[in-house]
């Protein structure tokens, strides 16, 4: 298994460098880094030589590639183009924030999905089952960014009409809170919200067809045919083999809740890596944004890995081969 | 973004999803005897009933078997199936004339606005949704009437996702057609610039696009979206692709002599539709909801085209005060998207061939 | 006599589908001995299976109902008995071997572990070492190799005879009187069918328990079956022993079975299958089921318009459900004639 996990690693190195070579050289060619420096008067001539010297922006796009590689492995990125700060230390406090919001959510969703998607294959067609999927299907539907707006909507409204905070609805945490970790879950609990309701959406809907498949499969049948307790033939003989897909899923799913990651940070002003992506996006900041999508694309393709693992883990007629 | 994943990070791995189109093989093996023997009934005593056949080549033979056994034919040609079998399903018909609606408002938004999109009116500023004046959504922060600045945002949004699922579906059915087709080298270094795709998360290298390349029109930012979507359909088409590769169908068409872009055009596309258009759907819904997130983070589509990311993205700061300004395009936005979901459903249940009409 | 192991009375099973209600099993009644193996024929729909399986308590939810009758198993009638005192019965009373044993067994489990959770759920003291033994010791007597390797191995690792031999296993790992084959040899090989098979007659051998042995293949009731009984169209047609099925069958569809047998040890002149196809189980033809495809009942109106119940054929529980029953004796010199087989005595030779 080491071998494989070894060998992947190895694969997935070329791939890494070649995308972001190409969004490297996709971005150098349309921006001009400077832009918004040459327009302020007070910076000199000498001042903009030097950067374009330190940061070698004169030379050939792949040669700009290669010193940036360099520091990216040896030098935690580097520094940014502009105000010359430490890039790692920003980047991976972003980090810790949004692996916060993104793990207490895709483990809140995963374990709703699972339950509700087993409760509504046994029970199938009945009103849970209905009213399970039309939630489900408004789930795929609505934009995550207006759904996190109508959170805010609603528990500022509250607070206006009752005078109690349940949830914050902006920030990390409060300035001097009195019970720190009660403080940060209030301020955690709607941007986790908004993220699990899509995710919960679609695992659900897997769960529930993966587990209808699973119910009416042969072994299910040869289970009860034994004298199994119908508890036992669902929680250890159907679960198991239902469970296989939605792992994968789960971790494939990680790019996307990136996504909504981003959206999610700017509204509730979560001071993430979504945050941080726009911010730098609207300052043309190359670097920061480079550094960003090194790590991200590192987490995805480990998670890639990971569901790979996981998947021959769980289901034995799959090995490394 | 989730749901503008859906299509393209999954591998052939997950089971059926009902709203997911599988990459496993469609089933063609029907063959008309046992429609016959499904749909008949037998013994002088009863009825003849009417059996409906989709229309073959063997007609004749067919309508000789009926006669014998005193049974009546109805022919049906395929389409006229399928839309049979699509109108089965209530919440995709509903679905269906709140989509053409929504559509013709948007089409004909020119006639049935009673404002300009920019006509500002500030002695009317922020009202809330009234039959004075037909401000029928009420004005926003300039002014302006809300009802007329969605009707044009819905046209906007409905264009970008048209030009997305069409171009999109165009490249993905070519790209994805070869290498499920070609198969061995073609095929894995195609599905390596795939995976490169991939690697990357989808919004971001969306908004890196927006910014630096597909700011402003309708259609550009159409054009950008879809060099992002075509990689779902791609894998789509291609494990359709591989799976019809190998039926007999194949087999015997190339026995006989067809050429290789015969197979493709004649045998394997027509059997590929009902996925494709099924994938088309989705895409059409996830393009909606990641344009409006596009718009909303103040990418994308540029003032003055009103789009309704941005209309709920201005809104933002009067949420309390002033909520119908994020409620109302956002309400729109479930209701379309949750429609073309619908739809597509029922179009993936009517294109399945192995669903008897009723 | 000694008591039979199961008695079906008048059992009645339905399924509720979109195209109406499937009449699946329509008043069948049959008993199975100790010792003895209870052959069950009939084509794909006459209701073979959905018998077993509403007897077992597996029919799928919740489109199968039991209509009516009455399911003795060792003298209780079971179809009384709640879900739980059911679950005690299933795989400990009866067991049942299924016809695929690759979608049979859970592939993520062990074979080894699938064997003796049956164990160790009917017998609650049993340690797992104690199971494990157990185990070990069935899958060499149904003829897996090396038993031990083989029971921490998984489905996928067996083959496809294996698998089969390991169901059987299973079944009778906890002794039943009653084991049900449902379809068992279907899925696999010739060559394999014929290992299997020698399997069961092991089983015969060593056990006391009855068999019902389900298939369409008359080759394997011939081999291993005691008495049999014929299914059509959810109900049962005929029932005598092996002989009398085989030489004297006194039902049009039964003969139309036999002729249609294509045999090797004699010269024949040509085959004679059935022409038509089995009846919709939701229309049913009136009167007799198989009038629409039988060729003797000449559209006679008792064909049409009653249906026939299993009338004695003879004094030793030979049955036939005909109402012209006496004339399918007569028919079998004339069969005989036309295809070539040997007739003598009132019997059709060979196979």
């Amino acid at each position: 298994m080491w071998v494989y996990i070894l060998r992947r690693t190895l694969v997935s190195i070329p791939v890494l460098i070649v995308a972001t070579m190409l969004v490297f050289f996709g971005m150098s060619a349309v921006t001009d880094p400077l832009s918004q420096l040459r327009l302020i008067p007070e910076v000199s001539q000498t001042t903009l030589q030097n950067i374009i010297d330190s940061k070698h922006l004169d030379d050939p796009m792949i040669v700009q590639y290669w010193f940036w590689l360099q520091s990216a492995i040896l030098d935690g990125f580097g520094t940014t183009m502009l105000g010359s700060k430490r890039i790692w230390p920003d980047l991976s406090r972003a980090l810790w924030h949004t692996a916060q919001l993104v793990l207490v959510a895709e483990a809140l969703a995963v374990s709703m999905a699972v339950v509700l998607g087993v409760l509504a294959a046994k029970k199938q067609y009945s009103f849970f089952d209905y009213t399970t999927t039309t939630i489900s299907f408004i789930g795929f539907s609505v934009p995550i960014f207006w759904f996190a707006l109508m959170l805010q909507f609603l528990a500022v409204s509250f607070f206006l009409a009752t005078d109690i905070r349940i949830f914050y609805t902006f920030g990390l945490s409060s300035p001097d809170p009195t019970y720190p970790l009660l403080d940060r879950i209030q301020h955690m609990a709607l941007p986790v919200i908004a993220l699990l309701y899509v995710s919960v959406a679609q695992y659900s809907r897997y769960m529930r067809g993966s587990m209808l498949e699973v119910l009416h499969s042969d072994y299910v049948r040869t289970a009860r045919a034994k004298g199994l307790p119908e508890r036992t033939v669902t929680m250890k003989h159907a679960l198991r083999n239902a469970l296989i897909p939605l792992v994968t899923v789960t971790a494939l799913n990680i790019g996307a809740v990136l996504g909504g990651v981003v959206i999610t940070e700017t509204i509730f002003a979560w001071p993430g890596m979504g945050k941080l992506f726009i911010d730098s996006l609207n300052r043309g900041e190359l670097y920061t944004l480079m550094a960003w999508l090194m790590v991200t694309a590192i987490i995805v393709i480990v998670f890639n890995l990971i569901a790979d693992v996981l998947y021959a883990l769980l289901d034995p007629r799959i090995r490394f081969d | 973004m989730p749901s503008s994943i859906r299509g393209s990070a999954l591998t052939s791995r997950i089971p059926g999803e009902p709203d997911q189109t599988r990459t496993g093989e469609p089933e063609f093996t029907r063959t008309q005897d046992e429609a016959i023997a499904w749909n008949s009934t037998m013994g002088p005593k009863t009825a003849p009933a009417a059996v409906e056949m989709p229309d073959s080549g063997d007609s004749q033979r067919l309508k000789d078997i009926m006669d014998r056994e005193g049974l009546e034919v109805q022919h049906l040609t395929q389409w006229q199936l399928i839309r049979r079998k699509f109108l089965q399903h209530k919440l995709a018909v509903i679905s269906l004339v709140v989509l053409v609606i929504i559509v013709l408002a948007a089409v004909f938004a020119d006639v049935l606005a009673p404002y300009a999109f920019d006509e500002i009116d500030l002695p009317n500023r922020s009202r809330a949704p009234t039959l004075e004046g037909s401000h029928f959504f009420g004005t926003d922060k300039l002014g302006r009437d809300y009802f007329s600045r969605i009707l044009y945002g819905l046209r906007t949004s409905l264009w970008v996702a048209l030009i997305v699922s069409v171009v999109s579906t165009i490249i993905g059915t070519v790209v994805g057609g070869i290498a499920g087709y070609r198969g061995g080298r073609i095929d894995n270094f195609l599905m390596r610039v795939v995976d490169l795709f991939l690697v990357l998360p989808f919004l971001a290298i969306l908004l890196i696009l927006s910014a630096f390349v597909g700011q402003g029109s309708p259609t550009r930012v159409g054009f950008i979206l879809a060099i992002l979507f075509w990689t779902g359909l791609a894998r789509i088409v291609r494990g359709v692709f591989l799976s019809l590769r190998e039926k007999e169908f194949v087999e015997a068409a190339r026995a006989a002599g067809a050429s290789d872009s015969r197979i493709i055009f004649r045998h394997i596309l027509p059997n590929a539709m009902g996925p494709i258009i099924v994938a088309m759907t989705l895409v059409v819904a996830s393009a909606i909801l990641v344009e409006a997130a596009l718009s909303f983070l103040g990418f994308g589509i540029q003032p003055p085209n009103p789009a309704l990311g941005k209309l709920i993205a201005d809104g933002q700061d009067s949420l309390v005060t002033a909520w119908w300004l994020v409620t109302i395009p956002g309400i729109f936005i479930v209701v379309i998207s949750l429609a073309v979901n619908f739809v597509g459903d029922g179009m993936r249940d009517a294109l399945d061939p192995t669903q008897v009409v009723k | 006599m000694a008591e039979p192991v199961l008695r079906v009375v008048d059992f009645k099973v339905s399924f509720n589908t979109v195209d109406g209600v499937v009449r699946a099993v329509d008043g069948v009644s049959y008993e199975v001995y100790p010792r003895e193996t209870l052959g069950v024929v009939g084509e794909s729909g006459s209701g073979k299976s959905v018998t077993v399986l509403g007897v077992m308590g597996l029919l799928p939810k919740p489109a199968g109902k039991i209509d009516g009758g009455e399911v003795w198993l060792e003298g209780e009638n079971i179809l009384n008995l709640s879900d739980k005192a059911m679950q005690d019965v299933r795989g400990n009373k009866m067991a049942m071997v299924f016809q695929d044993p690759m979608t049979s067994l859970n592939p993520v489990f062990t074979v080894g572990d699938q064997i003796a959770e049956a164990l160790q759920i009917h017998n609650k003291k049993m340690s797992n070492a104690d199971a494990k033994a157990r185990t070990i010791e069935l899958l060499g007597a149904v003829g897996v190799a090396q038993p031990e390797t083989r029971f921490d191995q998984y489905p996928h690792e067996y083959s496809g005879g294996m698998r089969q031999r390991a169901m059987i296993a299973m079944a009778i790992a906890n002794d039943p009187p009653l084991i049900i084959a449902d379809e068992p040899t279907t899925a696999l090989d010739v060559t394999i069918q014929a290992q299997v098979v020698e399997v069961f007659k092991e089983i015969q051998n060593r056990t006391s328990s009855g068999l019902v042995l389900i298939t369409h293949d008359l080759g394997l009731i011939a081999e291993l079956a005691d008495r049999v009984v014929v299914m059509y169209g959810g109900k049962v047609v005929e029932t005598g022993t092996v002989d009398q099925i085989f030489h004297e069958p006194r039902h049009p569809y039964t003969l139309g079975l036999i002729m249609s047998l294509p045999r090797m040890d004699q010269q024949m002149k040509r085959l004679r299958p059935i022409p038509g196809q089995p009846p919709s189980l939701i229309n049913l033809p009136s009167g007799c089921s198989f009038h629409p495809r039988c060729s003797m009942s000449g559209g006679r109106a008792m064909c049409r318009d009653e249906v026939p119940t299993l009338y004695p054929v003879s004094d030793d529980g030979h049955a036939s459900a005909c109402w012209y029953h006496t004339e399918v004796a007569h028919e079998l010199e004339i069969e005989a004639a036309l295809t070539g087989i040997e007739y003598s005595d009132g019997k059709l030779g060979g196979a």
